[in-house]
């Protein structure tokens, strides 16, 4: 029995939990001691197990399976070969901050200037000054001393239940607690609330627009977000230009993605002039990719997240593998540690550190 | 009562580093190198607030594990390996849960040596952390350890020494987990050993032991054989102080169960329950954690769950399970996402059951009342 501390993929949260290995088998255990969640975990952190057990995929060039140092090396000749403008990195934010930032240097080697972690339309239709905004959210704690609670567009039990609790021990403090669906609300009376809502490809942008320009004056805003590492991609600067709304025009025809999840794109994927996919699991999205690079499950990864709260917490495992693939493909000029400490710069924090809330928003 | 004994490792080493004078990790080590058991199921302290599961025939893990953790509300039962002879340190509801999943077949009782620890109560590790931070305005991580003693919450930092009663504690909202502070068993009766500080005279390094059953007496006699430890009768002095501090200690535990429960008796039963299930989110962690829950995934509760009532068949189902052997070790609480205070819930059911059926589970083999009739007919 091998105790592995790890956090959940499962959304911007992060919750704390135990990967028990023992031989080949995995399963999950409740890790108490972690102050974002204190060992509760929802249906998916629950499952996790079997969501490890999906099938790994093999590097494979043209649908054929070959070695890992072939797959690189064809990337990296085949990167050079596209078009820089017609060529897109997407991260999903499925990955670790290292891994995030070597795929932006990775961009960057290629001149590739179109980057995208699902939400560059939202960020950059929003002010300079509104922008931290979107990425960190609140501490959790802060949620609980809340007076009031507006929730828009957002219904926790379902979406984000280890946020639920929270929000009942503040209504059990006495704070009014509101669910709001702004279709059916005339104007957004924010003053002085915490608002919660989420942020994800499809919302709105008028949404967003419409909470930020309202929530001038609340007290906190969080956006939630569905996907593991969105907090730390947008952080990291991982955004610039909408990649979907790109493939869909056909401007867009050199793809290059990092751990994607299926999505409304996907039909779109195999009409490219080359698909890239570096992933921990087999997707439909990889199995027509030109070029498939495995990486390693998310809790066997050595790396970092930032979560909602704007905790930089370490994701448990000991393989570079994932990293270290990205910089091959960049030519080896780079090593873990120079990503590592990229990210610390970037991020502004000394280390990974569970306890402390690293990042905000600078509000109030 | 067994026999009653005050005992210590004979290794200095082992005494010193040890709680109590390191009986409970000589006699473990005792165990292993006399064959009693393959392996020892201990819990493994990873810093002041966090503990995991340990399972290992290394003597060098052994000593390295010594001593209790408070801030590791686990439930060991649910980690033995089945077919494997273990000796593992039980709380009482450890115990207690050992003997309910011995009924239930999951683990053969006949294969482990449950050396008890007498248990005041175990603390959830990051409530426990905000305590020595707001309280004493301490850094978590300068934290060398922690304990009670006396009725003393006593913390040892780097800056020295914080102290507070437990009540005083416990009254602003810090403390032991609820389902500890309620729980009125402090001595595992129905393990193997009871070990603990209770009667052990001021300023010795030693545990007061109590041989329940006549595998305690073979850990006992393993240790012996070994010279991993040293004894001496205790003395009657000693026996009416461990008796006399177990009488308090439940006492407390009863006070703190008729102030929690009453808070429901204040309030309409049904809306209680039904606000407080209602937010259930069946994520299915109560069942995952619960000791005495043998179903496994072919489980009836597992078929329903989002009915649209507001109080799910799901919930239903494991009320009516465990109203005769919810043993009430706080696990299903300690990991439910929505609070919902699980633990109360099913020891309201279980205690009435209790009294009517003159059934307690956890202290001895005999079936559950409400158990189904088993396939052959026999109840």
């Amino acid at each position: 029995m091998e105790f592995i501390q790890s956090v959940c993929p499962g959304c911007c949260i992060n919750c704390g939990l135990y990967i028990v290995r023992s031989g080949e088998e995995i399963k999950v255990d409740y890790r108490k001691r972690s102050p974002v969640n204190e060992g509760k975990l929802c249906k998916f952190g629950v499952d996790l197990s079997r969501y490890y057990a999906k099938e790994r995929p093999e590097p494979t060039v043209d649908g054929k399976e070959v070695d890992l140092e072939t797959a690189i090396g064809e990337a990296a000749e085949r990167l050079k070969m596209a078009s820089s403008a017609e060529t897109g990195f997407l991260c999903m934010g499925n990955s670790t901050n290292e891994e995030i930032l070597a795929f932006k240097r990775l961009a960057e080697s290629f001149g590739i200037e179109n980057i995208d972690c699902t939400l560059s339309k939202h960020i950059i239709s929003t002010p300079e000054d509104l922008k931290p905004t979107l990425s960190v959210g609140v501490p959790f704690k802060s949620i609980e001393e809340a007076d009031r609670i507006i929730l828009i567009s957002i219904n926790p039990s379902l979406q984000y239940p280890l946020l639920l609790r929270r929000v009942i021990r503040a209504e059990k403090k006495g704070a009014e607690v509101v669910m709001l669906n702004p279709a059916e609300s005339e104007s957004l009376e924010l003053e002085g609330a915490v608002v919660i809502s989420e942020i994800t490809q499809k919302t709105d942008p008028m949404l967003i627009k419409m909470i930020l320009e309202a929530g001038k004056d609340a007290r906190s805003i969080c956006f939630m977000k569905p996907h593991a590492n969105l907090t730390g991609a947008m952080l990291l600067g991982f955004y610039g230009v909408d990649i979907s709304e790109k493939v869909k025009l056909g401007e867009i025809r050199s793809l290059f993605l990092l751990d994607p999840v299926p999505g409304d794109m996907d039909d779109l994927l195999s009409d490219l002039d080359l698909l890239i996919v570096q992933a921990g699991m087999k997707t439909r999205v990889s199995e027509v990719a030109d070029i498939t690079i495995p990486s390693p499950r998310f809790f066997e990864r050595e790396g970092t997240v930032v979560n909602i709260e704007g905790r930089v917490l370490p994701v448990g495992g000991t393989s570079r593998a994932g990293v270290e693939s990205l910089l091959k493909i960049m030519g080896g000029e780079m090593d873990f540690e120079d990503v590592r400490r990229g990210v610390w710069e970037v991020l502004g924090v000394d280390g990974a550190n569970e306890d402390l809330i690293a990042i905000t928003q600078g509000r109030r | 009562m067994g026999k009653c004994y005050l005992a210590w490792a004979k290794d200095p080493e082992i005494r010193q580093k040890g709680g109590s004078g390191g009986f409970v990790t000589a006699t473990l080590l005792a165990a292993l190198k006399e064959g009693l058991v393959e392996r020892v199921l201990i819990v493994r302290r990873i810093d002041e607030f966090e503990g995991v599961p340990l399972l290992t025939d290394d003597p060098e893990e052994v000593k390295s594990c010594s001593s209790a953790h408070l801030a590791a509300p686990l439930n060991l039962s649910s980690y033995i390996p089945p077919g494997e002879r273990v000796a593992v340190t039980v709380k009482p509801c450890d115990a207690r849960a050992i003997i309910e999943r011995s009924k239930r077949r999951q683990i053969d009782l006949e294969d482990i040596y449950m050396v008890g620890l007498n248990c005041g109560g175990t603390f959830m590790p990051v409530r426990t952390m905000e305590a020595v931070s707001d309280l004493f305005g301490l850094d978590p991580g300068d934290v060398l350890g922690f304990e009670v003693s006396k009725g003393k919450f006593l913390v040892e930092a780097r800056s020295g020494t914080y102290t507070l009663p437990m009540v005083e504690l416990e009254r602003m909202g810090y403390g032991r987990r609820d389902p500890c502070r309620y729980c009125n068993i402090n001595i595992p009766v129905m393990a193997d050993l009871a070990c603990g500080d209770a009667g052990v005279p001021p300023g010795m390094r030693a545990t007061f032991v109590e041989i329940l059953t006549d595998k305690g007496d073979e850990l006992f006699e393993a240790g012996i054989k070994t010279s991993m430890i040293e004894f001496e009768e205790a003395g009657e002095e000693e026996i009416e102080t461990r008796v006399r501090t177990d009488r308090r200690m439940s006492e407390d535990a009863d006070m703190w169960w008729d102030e929690l429960s009453s808070m429901i008796d204040e309030v309409d039963h049904l809306s209680y329950y039904i606000n407080e299930l209602g937010r259930c989110i069946h994520c299915g962690s109560c069942k995952i954690v619960c000791p005495v829950c043998a179903c496994k995934d072919d489980a009836k509760c597992l078929d329903m769950g989002r009915e649209g009532y507001r109080i799910s068949l799901y919930n239903l189902i494991r009320l009516f399970h465990l109203m005769d052997s919810c043993i009430g070790c706080g696990q299903c609480e300690d990991v439910c996402p929505a609070d919902i205070p699980l633990t109360m819930i099913h020891q309201r059911f279980e205690r009435r059951m209790e009294k009517e059926l003159g059934y307690r589970p956890g202290f001895e083999m005999s079936k559950p009342p409400l158990q189904e009739p088993e396939p052959g007919g026999k109840v």
